[in-house]
């Protein structure tokens, strides 16, 4: 059983519902929850976390007074969470992964401008997201409580490790430079964490989640009956490595090389075909009958598809996208993109990329 | 004779780092909207040997953008939003003697798209076009100069609706060219779609480091061979001409 404790100066009948959500009918994850203020003293909640291998903070915790004692208190999440951080260096207490949980409005006020904490959390996750999806919130909390586990494990046990082993794949799949960073310092179980879930498993390149792996293999992962069937085959090249249980991924490599290259017969990448000939071709070879091609997004795109439209989530050849701005990309990330029409009419979350402005400007002059 | 060291995987490294340091110079260039499938040809060609001394990488789709004013014959092509596609497969000999081809597998495309604007639309537009290492073992109807330059081709003909498009589309005339490896191959697009005002960091020392190197392993040897020909000893050459330019006249 994974037990986190989850701290909020909101009144208990508001955030208990949040806590339900996630835990119900769970036999694996447990959350208890308090108010911060039995918390005034850190070493009180140093000691009290060693029975947790996790921690949820609302954003702001110095708001409301306990019901119990009528006391706030004086501290926030950024703050808790660097003290936690620090003596997990000093290993007065084991790692272990803190997430935000807090409503979208205060944390538009204050986190997201506060970029000197974004590292110290794992994930913040709005309020409405979670009652939304509060499944996908329990898997992830619980992939993270036993990837800290694994990694502090993992680390512990040799001095100086292998990454293929501690994201249980081969070596080749691992771009030199990702080796380079492991090697040069010895690294916090936090920054291992961090780097595995933002640098690896977030950003498309050595790995790729299920729809950028249907849009490389030019399926309609929803409307196809056989979609699971080709999964299956593919499995060996699923990564098993932390946090795989929550956050889905493949490694490219595996799937573009060692798998389409003798399965398809074929000399040349996948890349190079369009969804119909590949979809053909995986059908002819594999035997798998009920697997549809993916659709563009518009009728006069391309379908040579190889990433996504991050908005609509739906299969994109590059050359109809338009890269988004975000963290420059290391050199084994790939870009990101959302399709030429959501850029133009400028919908969702996603900025076009400041190199991408321009040409922009040009279409919409074209397009009248 | 006692074997030889096989220096395969430093020959792999050396190539990777050149594919590195070209994808750190046209990211600077910006004239790619992502570098990425360079360092991943990179790391393919780092970590993995397609057989025992050969090295190999794949370039999967490298978008070029912001083309130079390209002159397009009929005027209701636009090509100022168009774009330039660049895929390359390549596998070579790690350690090839001086007379022999580098060589054993290329192929390469550049796909141009643009629109059309047709009397309500506008439709997508495209060119192809490829560079093959013609493949020996399989039978041919016709003569394939062993590097050649087509225009369109099956990776066109794929892309294009069949009923609207004015263009006929053949995989002719196959033109004899140079071989390429992703430097010589990307520096043939820049080449050819920016004005020569644009790409000032062709100059570079490291740029110029970049092409001399593979210029040197992949043409000298091409050359050699072709100048051989007519040469007293034609008959020792190890790489026949005549599979370079298969309508080379034989009459020694």
């Amino acid at each position: 059983m994974i037990k986190y404790l989850y701290l909020d100066d909101e009144e208990i009948t508001t955030i208990k519902p949040y806590r339900d959500m996630v835990v119900e009918h769970s036999k694996e994850l447990h959350i208890d929850v308090e108010h911060p203020a039995a918390f005034q003293n850190n070493s009180a909640l140093i000691t009290r976390l060693k029975g947790y291998q996790g921690l949820i903070l609302d954003w702001r915790l110095d708001e409301i007074s306990s019901k119990t004692d009528k006391k706030k208190a004086d501290f926030r999440a950024a703050t808790l969470a660097q003290e936690i951080r620090t003596r997990e260096t000093e290993k007065k207490i084991h790692p272990l992964p803190i997430v935000v949980w807090s409503q979208e409005s205060k944390l538009k006020r204050s986190y997201q401008g506060d970029f000197t904490s974004y590292d110290l959390f794992n994930f913040v996750y709005k309020k409405e997201e979670i009652v939304d999806n509060p499944n996908i919130v329990h898997d992830q909390l619980l992939s993270l409580a036993l990837g800290y586990k694994f990694i502090d494990k993992f680390k512990s046990a040799k001095k100086k490790f292998d990454l293929s082993d501690l994201l249980k794949a081969k070596d080749s799949y691992v771009d030199i430079r990702v080796q380079e960073y492991f090697n040069s310092t010895a690294r916090t179980v936090h920054e291992i964490a961090r780097f595995i879930i933002q640098d690896l498993l977030h950003r498309p390149g050595l790995m790729i989640d299920e729809l950028r792996l249907a849009s490389r293999l030019g399926i309609d992962k929803d409307a196809s009956k056989d979609w699971t069937k080709v999964l299956d085959l593919i499995a060996k090249y699923k990564y098993l490595g932390p946090f795989g249980e929550a956050w889905e991924r493949w490694w490219a490599y595996g799937v573009e090389k060692e798998w389409w290259l003798p399965t398809s017969d074929q000399d040349s990448p996948i890349s190079i075909l369009n969804a119909k000939e590949r979809v053909e071709i995986i059908k002819k070879k594999t035997g798998l009958r009920n697997l549809i091609m993916a659709e563009p997004i518009k009728p006069k795109y391309h379908t040579r598809f190889y990433t996504i439209c991050e908005y609509t989530g739906k299969p994109l050849d590059p050359i109809d996208g338009v890269i988004i701005s975000e963290k420059e990309p290391q050199p084994w990330q790939e870009r990101r993109y959302i399709s030429l029409d959501t850029a133009l009419e400028r919908r969702g979350e996603y900025d076009p990329h400041p190199t991408e402005l321009e040409r922009l400007k040009n279409i919409r002059r074209t397009r009248g | 004779m006692s074997p030889r060291k096989d220096n395969s995987s430093a020959i792999r490294a050396k190539i990777a780092s050149g594919l590195g340091n070209l994808a750190q110079l046209l990211n600077k260039e910006k004239i790619v909207r992502d570098v990425s499938p360079l360092y991943k040809a990179a790391e393919m060609c780092r970590n993995n040997a397609p057989a025992k001394g050969i090295w190999g990488y794949d370039v999967e789709p490298l978008i070029f953008r912001d083309l130079g004013e390209i002159k397009v014959f009929q005027n209701k092509f636009d090509t100022s939003n168009a774009t330039i596609t660049f895929s390359m497969t390549v596998k070579g000999k790690c350690e090839p003697s001086e007379d022999e081809d580098p060589l054993t597998t290329l192929g390469m495309q550049i796909i141009m798209s643009g629109e059309y604007e047709d009397d309500t639309d506008l439709k997508p537009a495209f060119s192809a076009w490829h560079l093959d290492r013609h493949n020996s073992e399989s039978e041919s109807a016709f003569l394939h100069p062993l590097y050649h330059l087509s225009f369109g081709g099956m990776h066109l003909e794929s892309q294009l609706d069949k009923k609207n498009t004015p263009v006929i589309l053949a995989d002719t005339p196959r033109i004899v060219h140079l071989p390429m490896d992703a430097i010589l191959g990307i520096d043939f697009v820049l080449t050819n779609f920016w004005q020569t005002s644009a790409l000032g960091f062709r100059n570079e020392g490291a740029y110029v480091n970049l092409l001399a190197e593979s210029q040197r392993n992949l043409w000298k040897p091409y050359f050699d061979t072709l100048h051989g020909f007519w040469q007293a000893n034609a008959h020792a050459l190890s790489w026949s001409p005549i599979e370079i330019i298969p309508q080379l006249a034989n009459n020694l």
